[in-house]
């Protein structure tokens, strides 16, 4: 078992409902932690795309953040999401450096201005927890609830590759703009289906 | 507790002194409501609301249980989609959206269906928390005692003053202008409910029906001033009838059965739309299933989440420039079916000149004719219907060939029955001849661009270079519309909001019939494409009956102007009281004088007139009088002679219940300040002195500048019928505790009927009628529903009301075949099987387009001598004397007490030629500007063109103040230690306002953004929280000007100036920035200047109308951009 996230990419509208309903789902204020990150991926040239982008944390299959972790705060469950526990958090933010994708978050005190008694520190680390409290309820995840056009799914990997054959694994070859903070290939659980190319005529650049 | 210490320590130091204690006091409480609205000691609170955005905790192990119910937001995003708010004691904590499985009749709804019914909200209703909870809401009503504008001079009064001073003033109004004195502001920022909406509601502008507008009708009557509205003039005006082309009956299913070429003029649809996108995105993949070859075009500057998502090609072109894009496509159309030294047809000519003849009138020249009506045979009887000629030079193709004359004669080419009779009417008559449209100037002299171009030959490389869309790529486009198979356009409405937009429309419908893209199956040139559902007819339909109103109140004989030239007509009714308040006139209207160089309007008139007090009968209807073969309406004043002695009525009382049109979504939001501040300050007791109360959530632009502000409710917060896009009536209940003295809108109208009983004995039991006696929207709906809940075929049977909140929401039922009814598709048909072309006329009365005619031009203002006014042709048209006759005469009806020749409006451009003509020309936008902005020197300066596209973050100005969504539209200047940009970060700091401050006790506080000083500096403590506008503008560009991503800009012209940081993209084509509109504008003066820090796109907007409708061109400026230092 290996719960994955797939997104289509070639029906992403660049909405944001995802991104805005998690946060709003899980409380978290407008800030900069958000559990997870929309943009557009320009691609000059003639041939070029705009590939609309969207993940949070990739319950990657060696998690970079989870070795990093001295303090043991984030582990890896046997369906392989991979949950932290902010109560052990001790700020060591060895897992803001690790993770290829930038998704582990540490608010500030206008995002979070309540802090929890049962925290060793103001801000524990945040993430995606792949809405596990739901799924484990047999429900969906929140994003997968609030996508407008359908593109995002959340369910075994291997499935999901049943479903969706066209589907590419990220990997710092295919899908280098997701690699925002290092190109650590550390095996994420995100299948995309990919926009096409797109032909520019004319002058943008 | 020391944690809790260090983080308000933390806090503290980190924040504006304004913001500190309202930090501590949400610690303090653990979060929820804070007490900073309360405060005393620095004086009396006036508009804080009472606590941050936060909803309680999110951490899905708390054991708090939330009841769930249904609803959506209020603005007027075209969406209204189904949320579902989770709530705790008052509180929304957070907000889901529409899960339904099955319809009422059990029906299950399919995910892969193109017409899915969920109504899945996007980021603006579930980013609602934070617009409720807002610190900025307001709580009391406030009323202006300085000058417009001056929070200072804002006292907080009772509602019972509010309530008395409205009424009183109301009445004093009636009594001196009658109804042409009051005016309900049309408004979208409350537009969904039916009981609690602006325009849509009892204090709504008073024409769309019994609920709307109501009140007012107790009231002695209120105005509906505007033709069009500001989403929809130019389409409203021009219509799919001067052309003939259909805009409204495509959907998903048209797309995935017969779609084969989709162009995206610019659609932005799935950016704004948000209920249509699946059926957008699913319907291409349909149809891409059906035909792998099936292409989607996208042509525009802007490259919108549309084109991102859909596009198979992108043609980058310059904004404005549609209709030089079209010229270019049909030059080569007419390259390939003639040879242009020659004259001669081409062998398998790409326009089907028989088609062109019999079905497309204005194509070619042609000389004037009539038709029987019943058997349309061509004559030249003039006791039939007249056709007008279309004189040599003067048709469509005659403009794009310019100074050709290699036609040959229509007796050359005798294939079809028009050719051969137009032949015995003029045997010499040719299908096209070099331009002849006047020039009253020469064409060495003239100032406008246009008029130089009339005789220059249209082709591919002239359009090239206006477009900057490459020749080989206009060829091929042109091939795609000619030949490709059928091309459904798509262009969302943006078009129809530039300068020239009315032409640039007219330009695309005329592509559209000039290559059979019509009345076809995969053809035609639609605003958007819907999904396909049936509403679930079991839906509760709640009525309120009110038989005061039964008796009738008139609707009709409207005085109007155009949503733009309203400001205009103020100025014209208030001229002496503006200049002698210091008012620089320059928009004061001179009608005559204007000239280019000096700044009086000449944009005659766009009903700017008709703004006085007219007389009426007792039903209101406005009388009528004779006066040498026409008919007048009449007006109070009139002496003998029938000239003059008009009471210039303006608006005097004017409710804005939801909007912010007046100072932020109209053109030119300094001029707007500029006429508000100098109009006299409301004098309750006097009918006279102007006034403007804004009921409303949030001090933005509009409320600021009104006499009163009073404190509205939102969605969740009170008990009203709304109607979700895809979905059918659904009762949404009050769930959230409102802040302060917020008062629905149902109530305020009960309250303010019993105001105004005291003050006119006539309106006596108004109050009772209206509501059924203090009846809540919640008792009208229990009402109807104890019905239903009875009723074995309803599916709320046997329900209790807490069982019928818990789940009322009744979704649509998708069709997945069902294919729109095309017009004109069975004349098409016709005209594509008929047999014999040469013999027999084609065109005849039940074989026929009928396009406007002055009868059928729907506006209610025609001049009452029609009889000199163009005939339909019964053809497709782009070639439209009508389009010209409606500009001249739509408002003569009107002008009985002006002189004869100041009637109609004056069609003079600056050099006296005409402004509209009759075909859809390419007009170089240049010219407008040129106009707009006094001088052909003034736009010099100026490289690059704006457009204020909506984004998906905020609906027009409405959730402006979200900072869930600011984070997403806004930006903090410069960037991160990663180069990263920076996004909004003003959180609990914009739109706070004065935290708290004294009544007229000194102090000053200029803006509701403190983050931002009055002189536009930013304090060090603010520097990674003050946010602005993001304003798009092409990478290349923005390093030429020695911008980096993120660097603080200023964009100006001679209108005005604005702060934004730049966001570079190649998602823009060279020479073109966007500034998505309906950020709030904040003014400030900056060195002498004022500088809108807000980024309100309306700032840069000229006063000046569009061609040919006088609306709004609010996607055109010209501009220049400055890198500011930060």
């Amino acid at each position: 078992m290996r719960m994955a996230f797939f997104f289509d990419q070639s029906r992403c509208i660049g909405c944001n409902t995802c991104t805005v309903a998690c946060k709003d789902y899980y409380n978290v204020n407008p800030g900069a932690v958000s559990y997870r990150k929309h943009w557009t991926n320009e691609v000059e040239g003639s041939e070029g795309a705009f590939y609309s982008f969207v993940q949070s944390c990739n319950h990657c299959e060696t998690p970079a953040c989870l070795s990093a972790c001295a303090a043991g705060a984030i582990t890896k469950r046997t369906d392989g999401i991979v949950i932290v526990d902010r109560s052990k958090c001790i700020d060591l933010k060895q897992c803001i450096d690790a993770c290829p994708f930038a998704e582990p978050g540490i608010a500030d005190d206008k995002q979070e201005p309540i802090s929890k008694e049962s925290w060793e520190i103001i801000h524990p680390m945040q993430k995606c927890n792949m809405c596990v409290e739901l799924l484990d309820k047999d429900e969906e995840a929140i994003c997968v609830r609030s996508c407008p056009v359908h593109a995002i799914k959340v369910a075994d990997y291997d499935e999901i590759l049943r479903t969706y054959p066209d589907a590419e694994q990220v990997t710092p070859g295919k899908f280098k703009y997701a690699y925002v903070n290092n190109e650590n290939d550390t095996g994420p659980s995100l299948l995309i289906k990919p926009r096409k190319a797109l032909k520019i005529t004319g002058t943008n650049k | 507790m020391s944690k809790m210490k260090s983080i308000v320590d933390a806090i503290s130091s980190k924040l504006s002194v304004s913001r500190r204690s309202f930090i501590k006091a949400t610690l303090a409480v653990g979060g929820s409501a804070a007490i900073i609205g309360c405060e005393k000691g620095s004086g009396e609170p006036i508009f804080v609301g009472d606590g941050s955005g936060d909803g309680g905790s999110g951490d899905p192990t708390d054991p708090k249980t939330y009841e769930r119910f249904y609803g959506s937001g209020t603005h007027n995003c075209g969406g209204r989609c189904v949320s579902v708010a989770e709530v705790s004691n008052g509180r929304i904590a957070r907000i889901l959206t529409d899960e339904s499985t099955h319809t009422s009749d059990g029906t299950f709804l399919d995910k892969n269906s193109r017409n899915f019914p969920q109504t899945r909200a996007c980021t603006r209703c579930r980013s609602y928390k934070y617009r409720l909870y807002h610190p900025g809401r307001l709580l009391y009503p406030l009323k202006q005692t300085k000058t417009r504008g001056d929070l200072t001079g804002f006292i907080r009064i009772s509602w019972d003053q509010a309530l008395t001073e409205l009424a009183t003033k109301h009445k004093a109004v009636i009594d001196k202008y009658g109804i042409d004195g009051i005016y309900s502001l049309y408004a979208s920022g409350a537009s969904a409910g039916q009981f609690q909406g602006a325009s849509t509601g009892p204090m709504g502008s008073g024409y769309k029906g019994l609920t709307s507008g109501v009140v007012f009708r107790y009231m002695g009557g209120a105005q509906n001033l505007f033709y069009g509205t500001y989403s929809s003039h130019q389409y409203t005006y021009l219509g799919d009838n001067y052309t003939g082309v259909d805009g409204k009956n495509v959907n998903s299913n048209s797309i995935a059965k017969h779609g084969k070429n989709i162009v995206l003029w610019g659609d932005n649809a799935i950016s704004t739309r948000n209920n249509n996108t699946f059926a957008y995105v699913k319907s291409m993949e349909d149809m891409k299933v059906r035909d792998s070859n099936a292409k989607v075009y996208f042509v525009g500057p802007y490259f919108s989440d549309g084109g991102v998502t859909l596009a198979d090609e992108w043609l980058v072109s310059k904004p404005y420039t549609d209709a030089a894009l079209v010229a270019g496509m049909v030059y080569h159309m007419l390259d390939m079916t003639f040879d242009l030294t020659t004259g001669a047809l081409k062998a398998n000519p790409w326009l089907d000149v028989d088609y062109l003849d019999t079905m497309v009138y204005g194509f070619f020249d042609s000389p004037a004719y009539s038709i029987d009506e019943a058997a349309g045979t061509i004559t030249t009887d003039t006791g039939t219907r007249k056709i007008e000629a279309v004189p040599a030079g003067r048709s469509y193709s005659s403009w794009v060939l310019g100074n050709n004359s290699s036609a040959k004669a229509y007796s050359d080419t005798t294939t079809n029955y028009t050719a051969v009779e137009l032949t015995k009417i003029n045997g010499t008559m040719k299908r096209w001849a070099s331009c002849s449209y006047d020039i009253t100037a020469t064409v060495v002299s003239t100032k406008y661009k246009t008029k130089k171009d009339f005789k220059t030959p249209k082709t591919p490389e002239w359009a090239s270079a206006i477009t900057g869309v490459p020749v080989e790529a206009i060829k091929r486009f042109a091939e795609v519309y000619a030949k490709g198979g059928p091309v459904i356009s798509s262009w969302s409405g943006g078009m129809q909001k530039q300068a020239d937009g009315v032409i640039n429309l007219f330009a695309v419908q005329a592509l559209h019939v000039i290559t059979k893209n019509v009345g076809t199956e995969g053809a035609g040139f639609f605003w958007y494409i819907k999904p396909s559902s049936t509403a679930d007819p079991k839906a509760l339909k709640v009525k309120v009956n009110r038989p005061l109103l039964a008796t009738g109140f008139p609707v009709a004989n409207k005085a109007r102007a155009s949503c733009t030239a309203w400001h205009t007509a103020m100025k014209m009714a208030y001229a002496k009281e503006l200049q002698k308040n210091g008012y620089k006139a320059k928009y004061i209207p001179n009608y005559e004088k204007g000239t280019e160089t000096t700044p009086d309007v000449y944009w005659d008139d766009g009903g700017t007139k008709t703004f006085i007090k007219w007389k009426r009968d007792a039903d209101g209807v406005i009388e009528t009088y004779t006066d040498s073969g026409h008919t007048f309406y009449d007006w109070e004043g009139r002496q003998v002679g029938n000239l003059g002695n008009e009471k210039r009525s303006g608006i005097r009382l004017m409710y804005n219940t939801g909007g912010n049109i007046f100072m932020n979504q109209h053109e030119n939001s300094n001029d707007s300040r500029e006429m508000l501040e100098c109009l006299d300050l409301n004098d309750y007791k006097d009918g006279e002195t102007f006034c403007l109360m804004s009921f409303d959530n949030f001090m933005s632009a509009t409320p600021r500048w009104s006499d009163y502000v009073l404190p509205a409710t939102t969605a969740w917060e009170q008990q009203d019928i709304i109607t979700p896009n895809m979905g059918s009536n659904l009762y949404m209940p009050q769930v959230s505790t409102p802040p302060g003295e917020a008062k629905p809108m149902w109530n305020f109208a009960n309250e303010l009927l019993k105001a105004y009983e005291k003050v006119d004995s006539s309106a006596a039991g108004a109050a009772a009628d209206f509501t059924g006696g203090d009846k809540s929207v919640e008792a009208l709906v229990r009402k109807e529903f104890n019905t239903a809940s009875g009723d074995l075929t309803s599916p709320y049977f046997g329900m209790s009301w807490k069982e019928f909140l818990k789940n009322p929401y009744l979704p649509a039922k998708s069709n997945d075949d069902a294919l729109p009814v095309l017009t004109h598709k069975v004349v098409m048909d016709a005209y594509k099987g008929l047999a014999d072309k040469v013999t027999n006329p084609f065109i005849t009365s039940s074989n026929k387009i009928p396009t406007n005619e002055v009868a059928t031009g729907g506006y209610g203002n025609e001049f009452s001598n029609t009889d000199t006014a163009p005939k339909s042709a019964w053809r497709f048209q782009v070639y439209s004397p009508v389009f010209v006759w409606q500009y001249e005469n739509k408002f003569s009806k009107y002008h009985g007490y002006l002189p004869a020749n100041q009637r109609g409006q004056q069609h003079k451009d600056l050099e006296g030629d005409r402004i509209v003509l009759e075909i859809p020309l390419y007009n170089a936008y240049q010219d407008y500007f040129m106009e707009a902005y006094g001088g052909a020197d003034k736009i010099e300066d100026l490289p690059f063109c704006m457009t204020t596209t909506h984004n998906r973050y905020r609906t027009h100005s409405s959730l402006a103040e979200n900072p869930m969504l600011r984070e997403l539209s806004h930006r903090v200047p410069g960037r991160d230690a990663k180069g990263n940009f920076k996004p909004a970060n003003d959180y609990n700091e914009y739109a706070v306002g004065p935290k708290a401050f004294a009544v007229n006790k000194g102090g000053t506080y200029p803006t509701s953004n403190q983050t931002i000083n009055a002189d536009g500096t930013v304090d060090e403590i603010n520097k990674n929280i003050a946010s602005y506008s993001e304003i798009y503008i092409n990478a290349t560009d923005g390093k030429g000007l020695g911008l980096e991503d993120g660097d603080l800009v200023e964009v100006s012209n001679p209108i005005g100036i604005v702060r934004c940081v730049a966001r570079l993209t190649v998602r823009c084509s060279r020479g073109f920035v966007d500034l998505h509109q309906g950020s709030w504008y904040d003014p400030r003066e900056i060195g002498g200047k004022t500088v809108d820090v807000g980024g309100n796109a309306n700032t840069l907007m000229a006063s000046q109308p569009s061609r040919a409708d006088h609306g709004n061109g609010q996607q055109s400026a010209m501009v220049k951009v400055t890198k500011i230092d930060y």
